[in-house]
């Protein structure tokens, strides 16, 4: 079996005339000693960790807002959400200077002569062209969309979660195809890790290369650095849209926490949702063996709660807020229904795939679950969602539906 | 042996006799006997695979919410952005400052330009898209165009006094 798997995929397959080798192609293109099995594993980890971050942190969001039958999110803690949604965000640009600083390294390969020497190198090129083409994609389209720019043809989200699958998958398969290289590459030098599967002129040749490594024009410390400072410059400019002591020197965040109206980012306006003219002949209802039809006036009747609570939102940014308001628990029981009946709250907004949301039993019950009618000490800005909003603990944005105009069991 | 040789030596099979008795080792004549092992690639390999196809499936099924060739286009595309546009930029750049700067200087050029290229790349959309919102003023309440031309400069300043230090060190050590 492997045998004869062994003649297809070492078939050697001829290249092109040498004529052509030109450029890139040519013997003594990239002279760089960094471009080393050491330096593509070593950097190659840190990518590997932060896509394996993104993929589980995206998992858990996509997992919140389409919840399979099997899957609980709890309300609390109340921060996890803005954790976990920031951390994704945070590092997915992080990944940014080290994926270019990885793809640099391996550049080189790019240019192999002869392009595809036997079936089974084909084979490993085509995959590369998937983990370089998922991996790339899934920086460039996320943080396009954090500009709220959407060249794309498709559907973001959707696109996003299922290139995820196969950006995490092609990283977990070249893990596993280049074994040896990881191996020898993390090894520390001079042990026998740093040779295994190499004869002794292999392994002389490679340690003369990391030997130069130390001492070219650009030294590996220049390129440790570059790549370092390279992420801590990322992080610093941007992670203030989520940890919001930092809001002032994130000068490249798209959002500061703090700055919007009553003191709280916003993502989609009134106006881009079409709810501009909210009059006196709005209602709250709340169906249930005892439905409510509630005026803003006969709201404000019930007990008033204050809960501290952040907005965290799928693009990465965050902030907490003060919210006034009546326990949707309490509205739950008022109506007739369990406090932890799972319940669609849906807005005036009349388009849009998330004028309505679902609210799960723990969220439900969570007595810190709010219908709010204030936020920072006044009445809600038509943009935070003048007259009614949803705000619970541990929550997605999207799913803090504003302008709500009616609960319903789900 | 850096990666530029192997690349320009093509197949190397100058470890063929260690297969199959040392894991690690692999002879391009015999690519499935050399991919036996070591054990705990089959860790990677096998769920990778898996999600590789589930992450394909999804996107083959996704309907109209994922037309396939804006996909493909975004896909190949945003692999040769690096390889057609970022890396020989950057490789320019490289070949530029071997030329003109004095050797002391280039570990300065080099981080100092990486910095400033990384976060000229990841504020290029907020540059290039829509931008601000009227009507949200919360949306990019910074002038990122210009906060990221000030940090740009900030650091290529930081960079040249860097690289002038090292340069007059290693003129005096000489």
């Amino acid at each position: 079996m492997s045998s004869a798997l062994d003649r297809l995929l070492g078939a050697r397959v001829p290249g092109p005339p040498e004529t052509l080798r030109r450029g890139p192609f040519r013997a003594g293109a990239f002279p760089s000693p960094l471009h080393s099995e050491r330096r593509s594993a070593r950097v190659g980890l840190w990518l590997g960790i932060a896509f394996t971050v993104c993929f589980v942190t995206g998992l858990i969001s996509h997992l919140i807002q389409n919840p399979p039958g099997w899957f609980v999110w709890p309300a609390s803690p109340g921060w996890l959400y803005r954790f976990t949604q920031g951390l994704h965000v945070a590092t997915g640009l992080a990944a940014i200077p080290l994926l270019l600083v990885k793809l640099w390294a391996v550049y080189p390969k790019l240019f192999e002569w002869p392009p595809a020497g036997s079936a089974s190198r084909a084979v490993s090129r085509v995959s590369i062209l998937v983990l370089v083409g998922a991996a790339a994609m899934q920086l460039v389209t996320g943080v396009i969309n954090t500009a709220q720019w959407y060249p794309f043809g498709f559907f973001f989200t959707t696109a996003h979660y299922w290139t995820g699958w196969i950006a995490i998958g092609a990283v977990a398969v070249h893990v596993g195809a280049k074994a040896p290289e990881i191996r020898r590459g993390l090894a520390r030098r001079g042990t026998q890790g740093a040779v295994a599967g190499l004869t002794g002129e292999q392994a002389a040749e490679r340690a003369a290369v990391d030997d130069a490594a130390e001492t070219s024009s650009v030294p590996r410390r220049a390129f440790v650095l570059a790549a370092g400072l390279s992420v801590g410059a990322v992080t610093l400019t941007t992670v203030g849209q989520s940890v919001s002591p930092l809001g002032q020197v994130s000068v490249l965040a798209p959002r500061q926490p703090g700055v919007g109206p009553q003191a709280l980012p916003v993502r989609q306006t009134a106006r881009a949702a079409g709810v501009t003219d909210v009059g006196p002949d709005y209602r709250l209802v709340i169906e249930g063996p005892n439905r409510l039809e509630l005026t803003l006036d006969e709201l404000a009747a019930f007990r008033q709660r204050t809960e501290r609570l952040p907005i965290a939102c799928v693009e990465g940014w965050s902030a907490e807020a003060t919210w006034t308001g009546v326990r949707l628990g309490d509205l739950l029981a008022e109506a007739g229904l369990a406090r932890d009946t799972e319940v669609v709250v849906e807005s005036l907004q009349q388009g849009g795939l998330y004028r309505r949301s679902t609210v799960a039993p723990p969220h439900a019950r969570s007595p810190r679950t709010l219908l709010a009618t204030g936020v920072n000490g006044s009445p809600l800005d038509p943009d935070h969602g003048y007259p009614v909003r949803l705000i619970a603990p541990n929550r997605p944005g999207v799913m803090q539906t504003k302008w709500v105009t009616r609960v319903t069991p789900a | 042996m850096s990666i530029a040789d192997e690349s320009e030596r093509g197949i190397d099979d100058r470890a063929a006799a260690l297969v199959p008795g040392d894991p690690y080792a692999s002879d391009p004549a015999r690519p499935a006997t050399s991919a036996r092992g070591p054990w705990w690639r089959w860790l990677f390999l096998l769920p990778g695979s898996a999600a590789v196809l589930y992450g394909g499936f999804g996107l083959l099924t996704a309907g109209e919410r994922v037309p396939l060739p804006a996909w493909a286009t975004w896909f190949v595309g945003s692999a040769l952005l690096h390889d057609l546009v970022i890396a020989p930029v950057w490789i320019a750049l490289g070949w530029l400052s071997a030329r003109l700067l004095p050797r002391p200087a280039r570990p300065a050029a080099v981080v100092g330009v990486a910095v400033a290229g990384v976060l000229t790349l990841i504020a290029l959309p907020y540059v290039l898209g829509p931008g601000a919102d009227s009507d949200n003023s919360s949306f990019l309440p910074h002038d990122i165009g210009r906060d990221v031309l000030l940090i740009d400069l900030g650091v290529l300043v930081a960079a040249a006094v860097w690289g002038t230090v090292a340069t007059l060190r290693a003129r005096r050590a000489a």
